[in-house]
């Protein structure tokens, strides 16, 4: 009787003590933010500086790069056509202008003017644009190459048309935020903006770092990505941001040969090594029809993973050492 | 011999019977019932021998789920699955430990029973079902109806003592 | 009550304790989603707050409400258990003839994209 009662209290102890470990637990925090909720969670050490710092950066591109801010860069760039060179402006400019050639032109954001006459900026129209107006308003104001120069001190725009860094302006922040957070001695951390992730060092358990892709519009889970550190998915779709025309939605990412929402997929999600890169090619190639959009990935040998409109999940050969399908029977 | 078929076959029906009557039972979790068919399980086991509580426990849940209409669908897995394990538990312990009483064999019967179940459900759904808190709770109903179970045994162990 | 009893209920009851312990711990430190799982397919809770689900016998509803417990509101199973359990906030519901298992996991996805 004895015995058994000094085991317990000893196993009992010993418990207690093991449990005893609250440090390592990390710190989340969420805001409303570049028109979604932004997430940053991080883990000791310097979590809270650190995500303070993260969203200061957020708040910092967000002031620059904003469509909807009246005092930002870029919409003195779109009202006046003209706006000083600065350096968020340079570099979101020079990455968009890298990714509008190697997406063939299926990422641009000087889309915006299309975007504009379906009526996501307000003011939607009771009929659909009309398809000479849409094919007029490319051939004259779309093509980043087009209407977008620069010269030493001053970007320039076309007159008349709209540039919208919606598309990338995440993905660089998060690029931006990420470098802040190791800068304040944070090295374990999650950023996710809108379904924009970037994960960053080892958690304290060791465990892999798990993404779930879910299908966006049933809202069932389509898979697990499995993420090395420093590496980033993104997930577009049409589902969340559309104008209803008639009764009928149109999504806002279009396809810039036609000028009509995409509607091949329901959503593409694209791993990456940059935040910039995953937002940015999910994007484009969610543009793209089908083969095109397959060939793509196999071309830059991105990891994706498709989800068809007709309910297909496709991967690219490279998806499949990221992601973990839940098969069903 | 035939005296023990006999016996059998009576405590296979009034198992299944039990059952039977206990299964619309509303209940605070779906895995949570008295178990008073684990009764004639262990009675099995300490008149007649291990093989016999098995026996009763994989008959009496056939039985019972034909009955009810619930053969091989996932309740009637869980069911058998719970009763089997819960018999060679008790079979088990009956064999190694000389000094177990029926109370220890029946709670542990119950609770080997109701921790099967959920681990049938882990593996149907293949679902990550959070067992702390069920191991916890499953304790706090096994004692009291396991200890029930027991009283019942012994009662009837006494009155057909000399059967 | 017989010592062997006493001491083997006692045993169990301790290491109900620290099991309970240990679902309060975990509890207290992790971030709870609710999941629905229907025949092997994994649902997440939509911003309508109700959802149907097909399970073995037919449709389930699953409804949230504003204190974000959950509850299955309608199953076609015979028994019906699962409906009268009522709404619960972190344990599991689960309906075995119809196949349907609302569990409170702790959370296994850093994040979720696709949302």
């Amino acid at each position: 009787m004895k015995k058994i009662i000094i085991t317990t209290l000893i196993l009992l102890t010993s418990l207690v003590l093991y449990l005893h470990d609250y440090n390592n637990k990390p710190i989340s925090e969420s805001r409303l933010m570049m028109d979604t909720v932004i997430t940053v969670k991080a883990w000791p050490p310097n979590a809270q500086s650190a995500i303070n710092e993260a969203f200061k950066v957020f708040h910092e591109i967000e002031e620059a790069l904003s469509f909807h801010i009246e005092s930002s860069e870029l919409s003195a760039l779109n009202t006046n056509f003209q706006a000083t060179r600065t350096i968020h402006l340079d570099n979101i400019t020079d990455l968009s202008l890298k990714y509008y050639k190697i997406t063939e032109g299926y990422f641009d954001p000087s889309f915006a003017i299309v975007n504009k006459l379906y009526g996501f900026y307000g003011n939607i129209p009771s009929q659909l644009p009309d398809k000479e107006l849409i094919k007029d308003t490319i051939n004259e104001f779309a093509g980043l190459t087009k209407v977008l120069s620069f010269d030493k001190d001053y970007a320039h725009l076309k007159h008349g048309a709209k540039i919208d860094f919606g598309g990338i302006a995440g993905g660089y922040a998060i690029n931006l935020a990420a470098r802040a957070m190791v800068n304040a001695g944070c090295h374990t951390f999650l950023i996710d903006d809108a379904g924009d992730i970037k994960v960053m060092g080892t958690k304290p358990d060791k465990s892999e770092w798990t993404i779930a892709v879910l299908n966006p519009i049933e809202k069932s889970f389509l898979a697990t990505a499995k993420l090395p550190s420093a590496m980033c998915i993104s997930t577009s779709g049409n589902y969340e941001r559309f104008v209803e025309i008639n009764g009928i939605k149109y999504g806002h990412i279009m396809n810039p040969l036609t000028g009509f929402p995409a509607e091949d997929f329901v959503s593409v999600s694209v791993i990456a090594e940059t935040p910039e890169e995953a937002d940015i090619l999910s994007t484009a190639l969610f543009a793209m029809p089908k083969e095109s959009a397959y060939k793509k990935a196999e071309e830059l040998s991105l990891a994706a993973l498709f989800l068809t409109a007709d309910k297909k999940v496709v991967l690219s050969k490279k998806g499949n050492d990221f992601f973990l399908l839940n098969t069903t029977k | 011999m035939l005296k023990k078929y006999t016996t059998l076959a009576m405590l296979v029906a009034s198992a299944a019977a039990l059952q039977i009557i206990e299964s619309p039972l509303p209940r605070f979790l779906p895995w949570l019932k008295p178990g008073l068919a684990n009764a004639l399980s262990l009675y099995a086991l300490v008149k007649l021998s291990a093989a016999g509580g098995v026996i009763v426990a994989i008959f009496r849940t056939f039985l019972a789920s034909l009955l009810l209409g619930t053969l091989f669908s996932p309740v009637f897995i869980m069911s058998f699955v719970g009763a089997l394990s819960s018999a060679l538990l008790m079979g088990l312990l009956y064999k190694a430990f000389s000094k177990v009483t029926n109370e220890i064999l029946s709670i542990s019967g119950a609770l080997i029973n109701n921790l099967s179940q959920l681990a049938v459900i882990q593996i149907m759904f293949a679902e990550n079902i959070n067992f702390m808190f069920h191991i916890a709770i499953m304790i706090w109903v096994s004692i009291p109806s396991g200890y029930i179970v027991a009283k019942i045994v012994n009662e009837l162990l006494r009155r057909t003592a000399d059967a | 009550m017989q010592k062997n009893n006493l001491i083997f209920i006692i045993t169990l009851l301790t290491i109900s304790a620290v099991a309970y312990y240990f679902h309060f711990k975990s509890q207290n430190s992790a971030q709870y989603e609710v999941r629905v799982l229907a025949l092997n397919k994994t649902f997440f809770r939509p911003s309508s707050n109700r959802l149907v689900v097909k399970g073995y016998l037919g449709e389930s509803v699953i409804t949230w409400n504003n204190n974000d417990e959950v509850r299955i509101e309608k199953s076609p199973c015979p028994n019906q258990n699962c409906v009268r359990m009522g709404s619960c906030k972190n344990i599991p519901l689960i309906c075995v003839p119809n196949g349907i298992i609302i569990n409170p996991t702790v959370q296994n996805f850093d994040a979720v994209t696709g949302q």
